[in-house]
């Protein structure tokens, strides 16, 4: 017998009343009576459900059974939890596809750059700073890009200041 | 009254010299009974009683035996085809079968088996959801249409349709697994 009901069985119950009024159903059933035993136990089971007392009170189910659904939903709190510090502290990267890029000095006349990253809409920011040699002679320059927040970007980096040695 | 005539008993079947057909329709007497016993439960219409049914069953079998081919399916389906085309004719003889309904040891099961069935049940709807029991139950007891219960939920009938199936076959799973463990 299979495991499932085919369902023609399952429909037969859809207009009510006794299914075996319905000499169609009585032709299927005869033409495939491996699925008798079947329609035989599902048919007593909801006669039986016909009997039930309306003032009948249902148990509460028991706890055990609500387990996977609190795995379930632990799993899924921890997972969002752990894309939320991820996402806070993920190194920054330097640069973004829509943000442009400032000029700078070749890396070996750099003496010292200072960048700062600010998470466009979120009260938080994140400064790196960089030494590169020691210069007897330094120019300084700023540069600040300004990026407009989109879906794609949603930080922008500002190079607040670069110690460049003059050419 | 079922005809009762020339009909075997199971030692005379399993000693048969018939190729083993009697031993395996002894064999196969316990499937048949218990199939029947959820027709007869299954409705409310007066009919025969089990121990009849399974006693017309087993002389229709008999009686047919020739009939059987091996090949052409299980033994077990073609007796059940037989005993269920025994459970219709006796309800279609409903009423002339009065002398059994009006005797309760002879057709139906006691109070204390009724109670029985009814906690068996309150049990199993116990083990389904609250909204597949619910559905069951405005449909199967309360007599709601599933064009009542869409209005009465806010669902589609497509929907209450599908849930409804669903239920019945959770129901029938359950009770297959109490009956295999």
């Amino acid at each position: 017998m299979n495991a499932s009901l085919p369902t023609e069985l399952l429909a037969a119950f859809d207009r009510g009343g006794d299914p075996l009024e319905d000499p169609q159903l009585r032709g299927w059933l005869e033409e495939h009576p491996e699925h008798l035993p079947a329609f035989a136990a599902l048919r007593a089971s909801l006669a039986g459900v016909a009997a039930v007392p309306a003032t009948t009170v249902w148990p509460a189910r028991p706890a055990w059974r609500r387990l996977p659904v609190l795995i379930a939903a632990g799993l899924l709190l921890a997972m969002g939890l752990g894309w939320f510090v991820a996402s806070a502290f993920r190194p920054v990267a330097v640069a973004s596809p829509t943000v442009p890029w400032p000029t700078l000095a070749a890396q070996t006349d750099v003496r010292s750059v200072v960048v700062s990253t600010h998470v466009v809409g979120v009260a938080n920011s994140l400064v790196g700073r960089q030494q590169r040699g020691l210069l007897s002679r330094h120019s300084r320059t700023s540069h600040t890009v300004t990026g407009r927040p989109s879906p794609a970007v949603t930080f922008q980096s500002t190079v607040a200041f670069e110690e460049s040695f003059a050419p | 009254m079922p005809e009762r005539v020339a009909s075997p008993g199971p030692n005379e079947l399993a000693v048969a010299a018939d190729g083993g057909f009697g031993a395996e329709l002894v064999a196969l007497m316990p499937q048949a009974r218990a199939f029947l016993s959820d027709l007869r439960g299954g409705g409310a219409k007066p009919g025969m009683a089990v121990d009849d049914l399974v006693q017309e069953t087993l002389t229709r079998a008999w009686r047919s035996r020739a009939a059987f081919d091996a090949q052409r399916g299980a033994m077990v389906s073609w007796l059940l085809r037989i005993a269920f085309r025994t459970f219709l004719d006796s309800r279609e003889r409903g009423l002339a079968t009065s002398e059994l309904v009006a005797d309760p040891v002879a057709t139906g099961p006691g109070p204390e088996a009724t109670a029985a069935a009814r906690e068996r049940t309150v049990l199993l709807l116990g083990r389904l959801e609250e909204r597949e029991r619910h559905l069951l139950l405005r449909f199967h007891r309360d007599g709601r249409s599933i064009a009542d219960l869409a209005i009465e939920t806010g669902s589609s009938p497509g929907t209450i349709k599908s849930l409804l199936h669903r239920a019945r076959a959770r129901l029938w799973q359950i009770e297959r697994r109490q009956e295999t463990s």
